[in-house]
C-alpha cells in the first residue's frame, strides 16, 4: 500500500510540471504588462522600463519559465503579488482555512441530503418519490449555484434578516455560502447514488441478504450501498477537489476570503504570481485529493485493496483454487 | 457499457438501412418518456422565442427609458424594467440568443476535437495515446470552470472568446469518454471483419467505430450544452464572458445583483431563464440516455 | 393422522405469482400445490423459466416486488401461514427455518465483504445470544464442514473458485440448520467434476442434519440421485409430481416423456435424441385448455379448452393429461 502511495506521488510530478507550465503559458501570452499593472497609470516610461527588466519581463520564454520553476519547486517560492507585494504562498495559506471550511462543510451537507435522497428514490424506483426526488434534483442541478446564492441572501439575509448577507465571522457566515454550494452538490450525489444503487439493488447478494433474514434497512444501507459507493465517493471527492480548490463564483457572491476570490481578483488585475499559485495549488490539492479517493476505493473494495498490493495478494490468490 | 456496445454492434455492420432503425428505435424510446418530450417542448420552444426575438420582442433589448426604471411586472413590461428603463423580457429573449449559440457552439467545437482525438488514442494506442492521455491528465487536474475563467482571461471577454475558453476546458472529458468507447470495441468482429477486408484505418475509425461509440457520446454532449450555458453564465456574472450591455443572462445577474435587495426582479427572471433552458437540456439527456442505454431500462 | 401432521412440513396450496410488467399481467406461476413431509426431498423440474425459481422465492416471500406478487394460495410451514406472516416474523424464519442456495454462485456472494463475515451474519441474526467470539468459531466450523479450511475465513468471494463459492453459499445456508433447504440449480454453474463434489456433498450433510429440500434443477441425472419425490413444472404449472420410481419408471405426461426423451442414455438403443419441438410458451400469452398441447404429439380437441385438471393414475401420481383422465396409459 505504501508503495503505491509513494508511486501515485511521484506520478503527480510531472502532472504539476505540466500544469506549471500551462498556466505560465496561457498568463506569458495574456496582454497586459504586468510592470505597468504594478506602477498604475501615472508611472513614466523610465520607471516601468526600469521594472521591466527588475522583473525579467524583457527574458524569453524558456527562460522566465525555467526561473519560475526553480523559483517555485527549488526555493519553494512562489513569488510576490503584483498588487500589494505580498507572498503568494503566504497568501494562500492565509486564505486556506476559510475555503477549508466551506469545502467541508458544503460536501458534508451535500451527502446529508444528497445520499438518502438516491437511496429513497432507487428503493422506490418509479414511484412518485423516486419521481419527486428526481424532478427536485434535476432542478437542483440546473440552477447557477450562484443564483441560488442570490436567492438565498436574497430571503434570509435581506428580507428576514436572520443571517448575514457577505463577508465571514461567526458560524453564523458560513450558513449561506454552504447551504448554497451544498444544494447543487447534493442534487448530482442524489443522482449518482440511485443509478449506482439501481444497479446494485438487484443483485444476487443483495437477494441473498434478504434470505439470510436480514432486515431490509441494512440490506439497503449495508450490502446494497457499499457496493454502490465507488462511484458515489468519486463524485464526493472530486466535489470536494473543487470546493477546496476556492468556489470562486460562490465566494464572490458571500465576499469571503478565500482562495476562489483571491483567484478572481488575481485573474481581473493581471497578477500573474497570484494566479500561478493558485493554480498551482489548486492543481496539488486536486491530485492529493483524487488520490484520497483512489485510497478510499481500496478500503471499501477488497478486489481494488488487491490490486494494490498485488505483489502480496500473488501467492494467496495461487492457493485459492483455480483463483477467480 | 461494454454490454451496450455490444448489443448495438451487433446491429451495425455498416447496414444503412438497420441504422436508420435503430435510430428510429431511440426515437420511440425518447419520446415515450414524459421528461423528454418536456424537456425537448420545452427547450424547443426557447429555441423558436430565440430565433424569433426581434419579431416577438415588445422593445428593442437595448431601449433604454429612464423615466421608466426599476418597473415591476407589468402589464407593459412582463418581467419588469432595470436600472436604465430597459425591457427585462425583451432583453431575456435576445438573451436566448447568447446563451444558446455558445452553448451548442462551444459544445459543437469541443466534441469535433475531443472525438477525433478520443478516437486516435482508442483506435492506435500505444505512445501516441499514452502523450496524449498525459496532457490530458494535466488538463483536467485543473477543473473546467477554472479552466475556462483562466482561458478567457487571457483572450479577453466576448462572445467569441467566451465559446473557445468554454469549449478548450470541456475538450478532455469528451476525448477520455470516446477513447473508452473506442478501447471497447476495438476488438470486436465487425471491427476485425473490417480489418479482414483491408478497409483503411480511417474508415474503420469513422464509419465503423465512431457512430457504434456515439451513444454515450451524445448524451453527454446533451448535457454538455447544458453545463456550457451555466458556465457561460458564471463567466459573465463575474465580468469576463459576454460583457454589457450585451443581454447575455449572466451579465444581467451581475447587473442586477446590485439592486437585489429592492427590485429582486432584476435577478429573478434571468435565473428562471438560465434555469429552464438547463433544466430542459438536462431532462432531454437524462431521456437520451435511458433509450441510449439498454441497461437502464428496467 | 395427527403423527402424519406432524411429518408434514410445507404445505403450498394453489399458489399463483404474476408479474405486472407495464399493463402485462403474466401469470409466472398458476394453481401450484405440493407437499412435503421431514426429510424428503422433492425435485422440482423444467425448462428454464418455467417458474421453478419463483415458487422457491414465494416460499421465502423474497420475490421482487413490484412486479412480482403472489395473488392467490397459500403456504404453511409447521402449519404456520407464510404468506400472511407479517415481515417481522418473516425475517426470523428466513435463513434459519428456510434458507435457500442460489443459482449463480458467481454473484450470490457479496464481493466487498469477507466469506466468513457472511457466514457470521446468518448466524449472529439468528442465534443473538451468541458473542462475537462465538459466532465467528461457528461460522469457522461450517466452513470446514463444507470443505474450506477455517484460516480463508477472512478471504473475500473474489479469491475464490465458483465451486468454492458455492460450498461458501451451501455453508450460509445451512449455518442455522434450517429445516427446509431451498436449492435453486445449485450446480448448474459449475464444471461437472464440481457438481459431482458439490452434490455430494449436499446430499451428505442433508442427510447429516436431517434437512428437508426442495430441489430446482432442469438435470434429470441429479434428480435421480437425491430426490425422493418429483414435480415436474411446465409454464408454471404442475404438470406432473409423483415419487421418483413412479415419473422416472411410469411417467405419464407427454411433457415428461419428452423430457427423458430429450437426455442422452449411453446404455440405451436409440441412436437418436428425441427433443420436445417448439419453444414453452410466452407466459404473457398462454395457449387456451392445457398449457402444452400446441407442442404436444398427442393432442386432441379435448386438450384445447377448459383446465385439466388432475388424474390420479397411481396412489400419489398425479397427472394433468386428457389421455390419462381417460385411462388410455
Amino acid at each position: 500500500m505504501i508503495r503505491y502511495i509513494v508511486k501515485r506521488l511521484l506520478l503527480m510530478i510531472p502532472v504539476i510540471l505540466g500544469v506549471t507550465w500551462l498556466i505560465f503559458t496561457i498568463m506569458y501570452f495574456t496582454p497586459g504588462d504586468p510592470a505597468r499593472i504594478i506602477l498604475g497609470t501615472d508611472a513614466s516610461e523610465a520607471e516601468i522600463a526600469a521594472l521591466q527588466e527588475d522583473l525579467g519581463l524583457n527574458d524569453g520564454y524558456v527562460v522566465r519559465f525555467v526561473r519560475y520553476v526553480k523559483q517555485v519547486f527549488i526555493d519553494f517560492d512562489m513569488g510576490e503579488s503584483y498588487i500589494n507585494g505580498r507572498n503568494v504562498g503566504e497568501e494562500i495559506g492565509l486564505r486556506f482555512p476559510y475555503t477549508f471550511r466551506v469545502a467541508a462543510i458544503s460536501v458534508v451537507i451535500a451527502v446529508l441530503i444528497g445520499l438518502p435522497l438516491g437511496i429513497v428514490a432507487a428503493v422506490n424506483q418509479f414511484t412518485w418519490k423516486d419521481n419527486a426526488a428526481m424532478m427536485a434534483a434535476l432542478v437542483g442541478i440546473s440552477m447557477p449555484g450562484f443564483w441560488v446564492g442570490l436567492m438565498l441572501s436574497l430571503a434570509f439575509a435581506l428580507r428576514l434578516g436572520w443571517l448575514p448577507a457577505t463577508g465571514i465571522g461567526g458560524p453564523q457566515y458560513y450558513i449561506l455560502p454552504c447551504l448554497s454550494i451544498g444544494l447543487s452538490g447534493c442534487a448530482s450525489i442524489a443522482r449518482q447514488t440511485r443509478s449506482g444503487m439501481l444497479e446494485v439493488i438487484r443483485q444476487d447478494y443483495v437477494v441473498t441478504a434478504r434470505a439470510k433474514g436480514q432486515v431490509e434497512w441494512k440490506v439497503i444501507y449495508w450490502h446494497a450501498l457499499m457496493n454502490a459507493l465507488i462511484p458515489i465517493i468519486t463524485q464526493v471527492g472530486t466535489m470536494f477537489g473543487i470546493q477546496l480548490g476556492g468556489a470562486m463564483i460562490a465566494e464572490t457572491v458571500f465576499s469571503i476570503p478565500g482562495i476562489g476570490t483571491y483567484m478572481v481578483s488575481g485573474i481581473k488585475n493581471r497578477d500573474y504570481p497570484a494566479i500561478q499559485g493558485s493554480v498551482l495549488y489548486v492543481a496539488v490539492i486536486f491530485g492529493i485529493i483524487m488520490l484520497v479517493v483512489d485510497l478510499l476505493y481500496a478500503f471499501v473494495d477488497p478486489r481494488i485493496r488487491a490490486q494494490y498490493q498485488s505483489r502480496k495478494a500473488r501467492p494467496k490468490k495461487a492457493a485459492a483454487e483455480g483463483g477467480k | 457499457m461494454a454490454r451496450k456496445t455490444a448489443k448495438k454492434g451487433k446491429g451495425a455492420p455498416a447496414n444503412a438501412g438497420k441504422k436508420e432503425s435503430m435510430l428510429a428505435l431511440t426515437w420511440k424510446q425518447l419520446i415515450r418518456n414524459k421528461m423528454a418530450v418536456a424537456g425537448l417542448i420545452l427547450i424547443g420552444v426557447m429555441a423558436i422565442l430565440a430565433i424569433l426575438a426581434p419579431v416577438i420582442a415588445p422593445y428593442a433589448y437595448d431601449k433604454q427609458d429612464l423615466y421608466h426604471t426599476f418597473l415591476g411586472p407589468c402589464r407593459e413590461h412582463w418581467f419588469g424594467t432595470d436600472n436604465l428603463g430597459r425591457d427585462i423580457f425583451s432583453r431575456i429573449l435576445y438573451g436566448a440568443r447568447y446563451s444558446l449559440s455558445i452553448g451548442i457552439a462551444a459544445v459543437a467545437m469541443s466534441l469535433v476535437a475531443g472525438v477525433s482525438l478520443g478516437a486516435l488514442c482508442g483506435f492506435y494506442g500505444g505512445k501516441l495515446d499514452m502523450i496524449l492521455m498525459r496532457v490530458l491528465d494535466v488538463f483536467q487536474s485543473i477543473p473546467g470552470m477554472l479552466m475556462a475563467i483562466a482561458v478567457s482571461a487571457t483572450l479577453g471577454p466576448g462572445l467569441r472568446n467566451c465559446i473557445i475558453a468554454l469549449s478548450i476546458s470541456s475538450v478532455p472529458g469528451y476525448a477520455r469518454m470516446m477513447r473508452a468507447s473506442m478501447l471497447n470495441i476495438r476488438d470486436m468482429e465487425y471491427v476485425e471483419a473490417a480489418r479482414s477486408v483491408n478497409a483503411r484505418d480511417g474508415r474503420i475509425i469513422f464509419r465503423h467505430m465512431i457512430p457504434n461509440a456515439m451513444a454515450p457520446t451524445i448524451v453527454q454532449a446533451t448535457m454538455g450544452v447544458a453545463t456550457a450555458i451555466l458556465v457561460a453564465a458564471s463567466l459573465s456574472f463575474i465580468g469576463l464572458g459576454v460583457q454589457p450591455p450585451a443581454p447575455e443572462w449572466g451579465a444581467m445577474l451581475a447587473d442586477g445583483r446590485n439592486y437585489i435587495r429592492d427590485f429582486p426582479h432584476l435577478v429573478m427572471f434571468p435565473g428562471i431563464a438560465i434555469m429552464l433552458a438547463v433544466l430542459s437540456l438536462n431532462m432531454l439527456g437524462d431521456g437520451l440516455r435511458d433509450a441510449l442505454d439498454p441497461r437502464l431500462k428496467n | 393422522m395427527s403423527k402424519s401432521e406432524s411429518k408434514r412440513l410445507l404445505e403450498v396450496k394453489d399458489l399463483t405469482v404474476q408479474y405486472l410488467t407495464g399493463e402485462e399481467v403474466v401469470e409466472a406461476v398458476n394453481g401450484v400445490s405440493f407437499t412435503l413431509d421431514r426429510g424428503e426431498t422433492l425435485g422440482l423440474v423444467g425448462e428454464t423459466g418455467a417458474g421453478k425459481t419463483t415458487i422457491a422465492k414465494s416460499i421465502l416471500r423474497i420475490l421482487p416486488d413490484p412486479p412480482a406478487k403472489v395473488a392467490g394460495g397459500e403456504i404453511f410451514l409447521d402449519g404456520e401461514d407464510l404468506l400472511h406472516m407479517p415481515e417481522s416474523k418473516m425475517r426470523t424464519i428466513r435463513g434459519k427455518k428456510i434458507s435457500m442456495i442460489f443459482q449463480d454462485p458467481m454473484t450470490a456472494l457479496n464481493p466487498i465483504f469477507s466469506i466468513g463475515d457472511q457466514i457470521a451474519e446468518v448466524i449472529r441474526l439468528h442465534e443473538k445470544k451468541l458473542s462475537k467470539k462465538a459466532a465467528y468459531e461457528k461460522a469457522v466450523a461450517m466452513l470446514e464442514m463444507v470443505g474450506i479450511p477455517g484460516e480463508r475465513y477472512s478471504d473475500f468471494p473474489h479469491q475464490f473458485s465458483g465451486g468454492m463459492k458455492q460450498r461458501v453459499i451451501i455453508a450460509i445456508a445451512l449455518a442455522c440448520n434450517p429445516e427446509l433447504l431451498l436449492a435453486d440449480e445449485p450446480t448448474t454453474a459449475l464444471d461437472v467434476t464440481i457438481q459431482a463434489q458439490v452434490l455430494d456433498m449436499m446430499r451428505k450433510l442433508k442427510e447429516e442434519l436431517g434437512t428437508s429440500m426442495i430441489l430446482i434443477t432442469h438435470d434429470l441425472g441429479i434428480v435421480a440421485e437425491v430426490c425422493d419425490k418429483v414435480a415436474v413444472v411446465y409454464a408454471g404449472e404442475i404438470v406432473e409430481s409423483g415419487n421418483l420410481e413412479a415419473i422416472y419408471d411410469h411417467g405419464s405426461h407427454p411433457y415428461t416423456k419428452g423430457l427423458f426423451g430429450s437426455i442422452p442414455d449411453i446404455e440405451g438403443e436409440e441412436k437418436r435424441l428425441s427433443p420436445i419441438n417448439g419453444m414453452p410458451p410466452n407466459p404473457a400469452d398462454l395457449p387456451e385448455g392445457c398449457n402444452f398441447h400446441p407442442r404436444c404429439p398427442y393432442a386432441t380437441d379435448a386438450c384445447r379448452k377448459g383446465k385439466i385438471p388432475f388424474t390420479e393414475v397411481a396412489a400419489g401420481h398425479l397427472v394433468r393429461c386428457v389421455q390419462a383422465q381417460k385411462g388410455e396409459f
